[in-house]
């Protein structure tokens, strides 16, 4: 174990136990992984900032019943996710698209901005449902197990494979699709 | 051998019909899963991801929130104690006074408390059913 981890698993351990310092600073050195999980999961940045604030406060509450089996990265997202998905179930199913289309709106805008390109691939992962792209992206960019993505999403392991299996074909289609499309154009 | 014994005894599929696949056979889809997503995503999303520049709070601002929330979460378990302790209080003496006046008219609010309660439940658990099953299908 390296200085860094002992360090960490010390802070971890006075974070547990109640201190305040050790807590605050766990937040801070992980609030740029989680503000940039949830941004990714959610694309739309308004929402992404109030469930890292969210998931914070989930935190504070519940650090007494850290047993840190997972690493404090693994805790934190599995509280974002659970919170991004019960939003998404109050919400239901028929989100308003406009608004969903603004805040991506948004993101491409700051992108632009910055000179910056915004691969159309994004658009279409940005086209799945929450409940589709959120495992794609737990499972292949995080490198999360089925069985953690299944128990965080409260569904039964086949549903996560099967939408993994579903939401790459959907976006092969729709990224070959535009290929397509970009080719005939030509 | 029948083609059904077969089956059965394989353990190799499933009520539907279809094949259920082995071990290597669902890590060869994983890994083939894996590699299209990279292909598709695995550049565009990385290169978003280093361009995120988040703006974290500084470190004093998140041992504020830290003291503050627990101090109003504290304060929030007190209230709840104390309003549960005096609904509790309210509720047994009324229950009380309605026993020692009228012995059926206390049986007859025991009896709806309890089908009110069974009717709360019926019909949250099927709220909760339905936002499950809108979700996971």
């Amino acid at each position: 174990m390296s200085a860094n981890e002992l360090e960490a698993s010390a802070q971890i351990r006075l974070a547990v136990r109640g201190d305040t310092k050790a807590l605050a600073s766990l937040l801070h050195d992980h609030y740029a992984l989680l503000y940039k999980y949830m941004l990714k999961i959610t694309m739309n940045k308004a929402l992404a900032e109030d469930l890292v604030q969210e998931t914070m406060l989930k935190a504070i509450e519940r650090i007494g019943t850290f047993q840190a089996k997972a690493k404090f990265s693994t805790w934190l997202i599995s509280i974002a996710t659970r919170l991004y998905m019960d939003e998404m179930r109050r919400k239901g199913r028929e989100r308003k698209w406009q608004s969903d289309e603004q805040a991506l709106q948004a993101i491409r805008f700051d992108a632009a901005m910055s000179r910056e390109e915004w691969p159309s691939a994004l658009d279409a992962l940005a086209g799945l449902p929450p409940d589709v792209r959120v495992p794609i992206m737990l499972k292949h960019y995080y490198g999360y197990s089925y069985e953690e993505i299944a128990q965080w999403l409260d569904i039964p392991l086949g549903t996560v494979r099967s939408r993994l299996h579903n939401g790459l074909s959907r976006l092969r289609k729709e990224l070959n699709d535009d290929d397509g499309t970009q080719t005939g154009t030509k | 051998m029948t083609g059904r014994r077969l089956e059965r005894n394989s353990g190799e599929t499933r009520k539907g019909g279809g094949f259920r696949k082995t071990q290597p056979e669902k890590r060869a889809t994983e890994e083939e899963e894996a590699k299209a997503f990279e292909e598709l995503l695995g550049e565009p999303l990385r290169g978003w991801d280093e361009r995120i520049e988040p703006s974290v709070p500084h470190l004093l601002e998140l041992e504020e929130l830290v003291t503050r929330h627990r101090e109003e979460s504290s304060r929030k378990l007190w209230r709840d104690l104390f309003m549960l302790w005096l609904l509790g209080i309210l509720v047994i003496s009324g229950m009380i006074l309605l026993y020692r006046w009228n012995v059926i008219a206390f049986a007859v609010l025991q009896a709806l408390a309890a089908a009110g309660a069974v009717l709360f439940l019926a019909v949250s658990s099927r709220k909760n059913r339905e936002a499950k099953r809108r979700w996971t299908t």
